[in-house]
């Protein structure tokens, strides 16, 4: 298959994934059968209740509402928050910039990380090197997000002082969220590193480049790591998703000013527009996220689009 | 739930007629050591309220503050220090373990069941319910869990029992995509074509051939998401979002003391130390009874 066929392909292959998030999305607030009693508490009186009803067509079908759910979204309306009084959509585009740099970050220090430890892990196979990449990755896939984060904070922010503990702007204030939200994803990444090149590295094919007298340096990065890279790769797809929802966690410790604290502080105040409006577009991402890996990953291995 | 699993195992070894004796533990040691540790947070998890150390609500304005190993100012000794009302620490964390061990374990055991019984059914009927399962089981992997499962505590309520359910709801996906895929290995075995040849029933096959062949995956897989599901109900209780007080979590511990992190950074970093630790060793139980059970798939 060529590549623009295999590209187009994939970018079909969202729309069933794009409608799925829509409907969950949708029902979200309407799982309690009255999202407008939902929203403006117990304390509201009948009238307000019914009035608003009116107001959100929530007297309507159910695949009316949807409809004029999707028509809205469409033409970029998401509604207006109850809290800010303001639309959900200029809201999000305003923390947008500060989570997407925090994501993206964490994934790259992930990749560029991972790969070295891994590949030394695998390199240096049950010596003392593989024995302490191996107990990084089994404390970095146990320890929660948010307690790596206050331990890194008392450690680089009060003990040491070399970085900011909360904030946002500079590289500096970058550092300590994004590494936090990497860590655990680094962990997994180095065991599939190390466990593929392992792997990779007993084939018959690894023996012949050895035979014909390739340099370790030469077998090792450009024959062994390209093939023993792809089932990180995959996972790296996957991992998008977590870190995106975790990002929530790490904002919230650091004081990060993103789409995941201005999400958290939705959900205190029971901004559901708002809720809807976040969700709906980190799931966006994590879409746009996985499409982006899913066509690199064609684009590397031409294999994957043959299938 | 590491009783349980310890006694699975061991009474698949015995089944092996390879008895508990001295090589065998040497040999499993790692596994047993971790076991020991989660039984032993279970016991204190099950401890009665009224024989901890001292009652896990109970403010104390002369304890606030009082640092591990110290005797406070009322001449009270805090072995792991009292938080910033004062209440004992090591009885909170017994007593949070309740919640943070009933949340996760019930969660699983709801996963496993209905994980179990999806997974083998589109695994061994296939057809448009497998194709149908599957989209939504890639789907739900590729969302942001932890947002859906607060959100959904903020929707449907904070009880133990709604948590436990939204936690199982946003953890089932992996495990039903592992149960399939061992499912299809199974099926293509010469004894599963044998049993429908001699006129088993699919019923009869899923209950009697299937599903006993795929409990080693099932029991390792159960195992290691009782770590997964602590993992996901700390970060929501951290959040401010799961149990209601005066029911308590680690991850609720852990967000209490947050506040108070740079005077008496104690508060947090212990239940977070707790967490870590448990996580591990459920993560160690299940890497023991992956070897123990399925020596093909040995790590290296």
């Amino acid at each position: 298959m060529n590549l623009p066929k295999y590209v187009l392909q994939r970018v079909i292959q969202t729309i069933p994934m794009l409608l799925f998030v829509l409907v969950l999305v949708f029902s979200l607030t309407r799982l309690t059968g009255d999202p407008a009693s939902l929203m403006l508490g117990d304390a509201a009186t009948n009238e307000s209740v019914g009035a608003l009803r009116d107001q959100w067509g929530l007297n309507d079908p159910l695949l009316i509402q949807f409809w004029d759910y999707i028509r809205n979204l469409l033409t970029g309306d998401m509604g207006a928050s109850l809290r800010y009084s303001r639309p959900v959509a200029d809201l999000i585009g305003e923390r947008l910039m500060a989570s997407m740099v925090l994501v993206t970050a964490s994934v790259i220090i992930s990749v560029v990380v991972s790969v070295p430890l891994g590949v030394l892990a695998a390199r240096r196979w049950n010596r003392k090197e593989d024995t302490l990449i191996r107990l990084f990755v089994v404390v970095g896939q146990a320890v929660p997000r948010f307690y790596l984060g206050i331990l890194l904070m008392l450690l680089f922010g009060l003990r040491l002082r070399w970085l900011p503990t909360s904030g946002y702007g500079t590289w500096k204030h970058l550092l300590l969220p994004a590494f936090t939200l990497a860590t655990p994803t680094i962990a997994l990444l180095t065991r599939l590193v190390r466990s593929s090149m392992l792997e990779v590295l007993s084939a018959d094919y690894i023996r012949t480049a050895r035979a014909k007298g390739l340099g370790e340096r030469s077998v090792v990065y450009r024959h062994a790591l390209r093939n023993a890279l792809m089932a990180p790769i995959t996972m790296l797809a996957i991992q998008a998703a977590q870190l995106v929802g975790s990002a929530v966690v790490v904002e919230q410790v650091f004081g990060w000013p993103g789409l995941g604290r201005l999400a958290l502080d939705a959900i205190y105040a029971r901004d559901f527009p708002l809720i809807q409006g976040i969700v709906l577009i980190l799931c966006l991402i994590v879409i746009v996220t996985n499409l982006v890996v899913d066509v690199s990953y064609g684009f590397i291995n031409p294999q994957a689009r043959a299938s | 739930m590491s009783a349980e699993v310890l006694a699975h195992n061991g009474r698949i070894q015995g089944r092996k007629r390879r008895s508990l004796n001295g090589a065998w533990i040497r040999a499993n040691w790692f596994t047993l050591f971790s076991g020991l540790i989660l039984l032993a947070f279970l016991i204190g998890a099950a401890w009665p309220t009224s024989m901890l150390p001292y009652d896990p609500l109970a403010s104390s304005l002369s304890s606030r503050f009082s640092p591990p190993f110290q005797v406070d100012r009322s001449g009270n000794y805090h072995i792991l220090g009292a938080d910033f009302l004062g209440r004992d620490m090591l009885s909170r964390i017994l007593y949070s373990g309740r919640y943070s061990l009933m949340t996760a374990i019930g969660a699983s055991m709801l996963v496993t069941v209905f994980g179990t019984l999806i997974g083998v059914l589109c695994g061994y009927v296939g057809g448009w319910i497998d194709s149908l399962t599957m989209r939504i089981v890639d789907a739900l992997l590729a969302l942001p869990v932890i947002l859906i499962a607060i959100v959904l505590a903020t929707i449907i309520g904070r009880s133990i029992l709604t948590l436990t359910i939204i936690l199982a709801l946003t953890g089932w996906a992996d495990f039903t995509r592992v149960v399939r895929a061992e499912t299809l290995a199974i099926s293509s075995q010469p004894y599963v074509e044998s049993s429908r040849a001699i006129g088993a029933t699919t019923f009869r096959i899923v209950l009697r051939t299937l599903i006993p062949n795929a409990m080693a995956v099932v029991i390792v897989m159960t195992t290691y998401s009782v770590g997964r599901f602590i993992l996901l109900e700390s970060s929501i209780s951290y959040l401010g979002m799961g149990v209601v007080p005066p029911a308590s979590s680690w991850g609720v511990m852990v967000g209490e003391g947050r506040d108070y992190i740079f005077d008496a950074p104690f508060i947090s970093v212990i239940p977070g130390l707790v967490i870590t630790i448990v996580v591990i060793a459920t993560n160690f139980v299940g890497d023991g009874l992956r070897d123990i059970l399925d020596p093909r798939s040995r790590a290296r």
